[in-house]
């Protein structure tokens, strides 16, 4: 009987307390940041702004009992980035009504938790391009010069009996190694080969002169000899 | 006088020169940048454009502007490059022989060389006087070997910074 009776005062007790319900606010904080990668050091600047909102749809996934204090809910507009929405005395329905939009009165304000700050841009994005000058480099002064492919048979056969016929070694240590086109002698500072090639390291100044010229080896020891027009 | 004009990107570094020569090969003027290794946020902001970029409009114009002699053609071995300046023109070798110069269309012309022919591009197509020239430094130079001496002065200034 007991039992009966605290039931009843336990039901009727509920009907007269109805919902109590507690202010609702929501806070989240709004940076505005305005990156400029032209400067490499920006002051921005953000104000308080007044952003009337008429409807906030709640996902069908929140539940009543998660809207508490301190609840926070981001709003995306596109003109903002963030708002804060505080939501005063808002009346619920009741609990057995499912609700998925409110209606109440809302304010809304963006807020700058840093309303004055300095960004310093760790590094640029645009290049600046020094250029400096290398006429010294000796890597441009060694010059390779092929041997020619296609040679004038008359030419070097004059050349070669020539020189053959002030020669008094032995036949068998002269090898011919090749023919090369505008050798610029007159700039020669040293001149060494190179898998048949001539690799001239030039000197700054010299004297306007090129000739063709023939490479031979004679006991083992390059020698050029000029080829006459 | 004829210019060489070449960019390289070494052991992931951008370097650009420009070699000025003779019609001996003599070198009359070298100018180079400074290696420049872009960074994360830079690779990301550029994106596939970033060697493009880096290349023609960064190292090669700074290059052109910094010219102090007037060659009448600059070669150069990097396609990209053609786009910076009218002077400026692509050049490689060919397979193909030709006794002279000949167009084969779109901007490009088959010149002999060495018994073959090295190719020319060109964004505008280039004049009488400049495919003459290239034939006659063509004849007695080695039009080709000045970019060697170009190669291994970046690959220098990049290994010494």
């Amino acid at each position: 009987m007991f039992k009966y009776i605290k039931e009843f005062f336990k039901t009727l007790f509920m009907e007269f307390k109805g919902v109590k319900t507690h202010a609702v606010s929501f806070h989240t904080s709004a940076v505005v940041k305005v990156f400029s990668a032209e400067k490499k050091s920006i002051n921005v600047h953000s104000e308080e702004l007044s952003v009337p909102v008429n409807q906030i749809l709640v996902s069908s996934s929140v539940k009543l009992h998660d809207l508490k204090n301190e609840t926070k809910i981001r709003v995306k507009r596109d003109d903002l980035i963030e708002r804060t929405c505080s939501c005063h005395e808002i009346t619920l329905p009741d609990l057995n009504d499912s609700v998925k939009t409110f209606n109440a009165d809302f304010q809304t304000a963006v807020i700058s938790k840093n309303p004055l700050f300095r960004m310093r841009m760790a590094e640029g994005v645009h290049y600046k391009m020094n250029v400096h000058m290398g006429n010294d480099m000796h890597h441009i002064r060694i010059m390779r010069i092929k041997r020619e492919k296609k040679i004038d048979k008359n030419k070097v056969l004059d050349t070669l009996a020539r020189f053959l016929s002030d020669y008094k070694g032995n036949l068998k240590d002269f090898e011919f190694i090749g023919y090369y086109k505008s050798v610029p002698i007159g700039h020669v500072e040293k001149i060494s080969v190179s898998k048949k090639d001539l690799m001239i390291l030039l000197k700054k100044k010299g004297r306007n002169l090129k000739v063709n010229v023939l490479l031979i080896k004679l006991k083992g020891i390059y020698k050029i000899i000029p080829v006459r027009d | 006088m004829i210019g060489y004009l070449s960019v390289k990107k070494i052991d992931g570094k951008h370097v650009g020169g420009i070699l000025v020569v003779d019609k001996r090969g003599i070198p009359v003027e070298f100018k180079y940048t400074d290696p420049v290794v872009p960074t994360e946020l830079q690779k990301i902001l550029y994106g596939s454009s970033l060697e493009t970029y880096l290349h023609a409009d960064i190292i090669a114009t700074s290059l052109l502007g910094k010219l102090e002699n007037n060659p009448i053609v600059i070669l150069t071995d990097h396609p990209d490059l053609v786009e910076v300046d009218k002077r400026v023109l692509l050049v490689s070798e060919s397979t193909e022989r030709v006794e002279n110069t000949k167009e084969i269309g779109g901007g490009e012309y088959l010149i002999p060389f060495q018994g073959r022919a090295i190719r020319i591009v060109s964004k505008e197509k280039p004049s009488q006087e400049v495919l003459e020239k290239i034939k006659e430094i063509s004849e007695e130079l080695d039009i080709m070997e000045p970019f060697e001496r170009l190669d291994r002065a970046l690959r220098y200034v990049c290994s010494s910074t």
